[in-house]
């Protein structure tokens, strides 16, 4: 496709990236990937709405790369591809060294359960478990997943709470907590079970303003401990400060990316210079 | 007073009744909830299977239902006892009212509770049993109490194949001794014991859940575990 070339040749490692070679594998990379959400069986929409184009991605270990555009350019079905929670039709789609995904043919069960360990996901709505304690939110994973016993577990717990701030709140429910600090707890247990990688889908569209701030500093710590993130957001003004490479969605296809410096102040893409000049942060 | 003749009968015929219940109630539990995850579930072919069972069953009546399991299947040479048809019946009708509440359970879960579930790298059965299926529990439990209470009474039926429970051992005492206002409400009111209390207890137990009594004690469990790996003062 068309926007293949331009992507290419940003994706090899930004200066920035600490001690990687150009050839490094790509912590999670797609490839050429299609996704079409089939007609509505009701109303009028008959016709089968493509969302993803062909569009190709690979991220570094230790990068940092956020995806931006407008909403239905298909950047949240973008990131739910990366950790196959929406299949494509075609593409591929790899991290960690693993292969989940290659035109059709998947993993099995049990592979996708261990690929998906090693890609955390973040969500918008945060989808904390409401029927347990945050701490127990946070260590299920562990024990339910990697198969840690409780006491392990809600030590580990115990000690990921503390890093996003919230050690006191361990007994907490979610329904007790505000949304920064239900975010918190979110990413602690994506944390939890140590992915190489973590997605976040807009973490910080859902919150009242004054709690962006709480939920976008841990975000912040997370980048400077060298974790790989690849964030879905409309916060530009973060995007900018902590990101390594700008990707600009738009219908389906990747119009542009390059460092912040480049898609946010020299765009070349008409599409990305009227996307800019509207939201953009100068 | 003569009554107190047949009173050892009443015994006898109350335990039928309650082991019909609970025969009949532990197979739909198990049955509708099997329905409902075919239901919910991905694979076209078993979700029809369960959709078009459930509409078949819903839409006959038990006594049918009954008469052809004790008295049809036994002309193509499948027999059961009275205990194993009756069970039966309540078994199969059961599931179908149970496996609709608790498909609406199910989907009451929204689907980020999956979502999450997957992402942090839990299997299927994991997401079910771990996050699913306790939030279905507590959406479906209002109805499924009742349901409980509905199978108790239905038992009842079973005393047009002679199960041995209230309702055949009060037509058997008319029978002998003529006096069917009294042996009538006397079965009303055992019937009653034993709905009463138990419909009671359901509605207990939701308002249990609301107040956040549950969550007050794994609260209180998990407080003691951080003190104990000291995690918390």
């Amino acid at each position: 496709m068309s926007g293949d070339g331009a992507g290419e040749v940003a994706v090899g490692a930004p200066a920035s990236l600490p001690g990687e070679t150009p050839s490094a594998v790509p912590a999670i990379e797609v490839r050429e990937l299609y996704k079409t959400y089939p007609p509505q069986r009701r109303g009028r929409a008959y016709e089968p709405t493509p969302v993803l184009k062909g569009v190709s991605l690979s991220v570094q270990n230790g990068e940092h790369v956020s995806i931006i555009g407008r909403s239905g350019s298909g950047k949240s079905t973008l990131i739910r591809c990366m950790n196959l929670l929406e299949m494509p039709e075609a593409g591929v789609v790899r991290a960690n060294g693993v292969t989940a995904f290659d035109d059709g043919l998947k993993v099995n069960g049990r592979g996708l359960v261990e690929f998906r360990r090693g890609v955390g996901m973040v969500f918008q709505q945060f989808n904390l478990f409401p029927h347990l304690t945050a701490a127990e939110n946070v260590s299920l994973p562990m024990t339910k997943g990697i198969g840690l016993s409780r006491i392990e577990a809600l030590t580990r717990a115990a000690s990921m709470m503390r890093k996003v701030g919230l050690a006191d709140k361990m007994g907490s429910f979610p329904h007790e907590l505000s949304g920064g600090q239900q975010q918190r707890v979110a990413i602690a247990r994506t944390l939890a079970v140590q992915p190489k990688v973590v997605l976040f889908d807009e973490p910080t569209s859902a919150l009242d303003p004054e709690l962006v701030g709480e939920v976008l500093e841990v975000l912040r710590e997370l980048a400077g401990e060298g974790m790989t993130m690849v964030i879905v957001t409309h916060e530009l003004a973060f995007a900018a400060e902590v990101s390594h490479r700008i990707v600009f969605l738009d219908g389906g296809e990747i119009a542009e990316q390059g460092t912040p410096d480049q898609v946010f102040r020299n765009p070349t893409n008409p599409r990305t210079q009227s996307f800019v000049s509207q939201f953009g942060t100068k | 007073m003569g009554s107190s003749l047949y009173w050892p009968a009443l015994g006898y015929a109350t335990l039928h009744t309650l082991e019909f219940t609970v025969l009949g109630l532990a197979g739909s539990l198990v049955l509708g909830l099997i329905l409902a995850l075919m239901k919910v579930g991905k694979w076209a072919p078993t979700r029809w299977v369960a959709v078009v069972y459930t509409e078949l069953l819903k839409n006959t009546p038990l006594l049918v239902v009954l008469y052809i399991i004790y008295f049809g299947l036994p002309s193509i040479g499948i027999l059961f006892d009275r205990l194993i048809a009756g069970s039966l019946a309540l078994t199969v009708c059961y599931a179908a009212y149970l496996s609709e509440i608790f498909r609406a359970g199910l989907q009451g879960v929204p689907n980020g509770q999956r979502e999450a579930g997957y992402a942090v790298g839990l299997s299927t059965f994991a997401v079910y049993w771990n996050i699913i299926l306790p939030q279905a529990f507590r959406l479906s439990l209002a109805a499924t109490g009742n349901m409980v209470v509905d199978v108790l009474k239905t038992t009842s039926l079973i005393s047009v194949i002679g199960g041995a429970e209230l309702l055949t051992s009060a037509e058997n005492i008319t029978a002998a001794n003529f006096e069917p206002m009294k042996v009538y409400l006397i079965i009303g009111g055992i019937y009653f014991a034993f709905c009463f209390p138990l419909s009671r207890l359901v509605v207990w137990y939701e308002t249990r859940l609301k107040a956040g009594k549950n969550r007050q004690r794994s609260r209180r469990r998990l407080e003691a575990e951080l003190r104990e790996i000291g995690a918390v003062a």
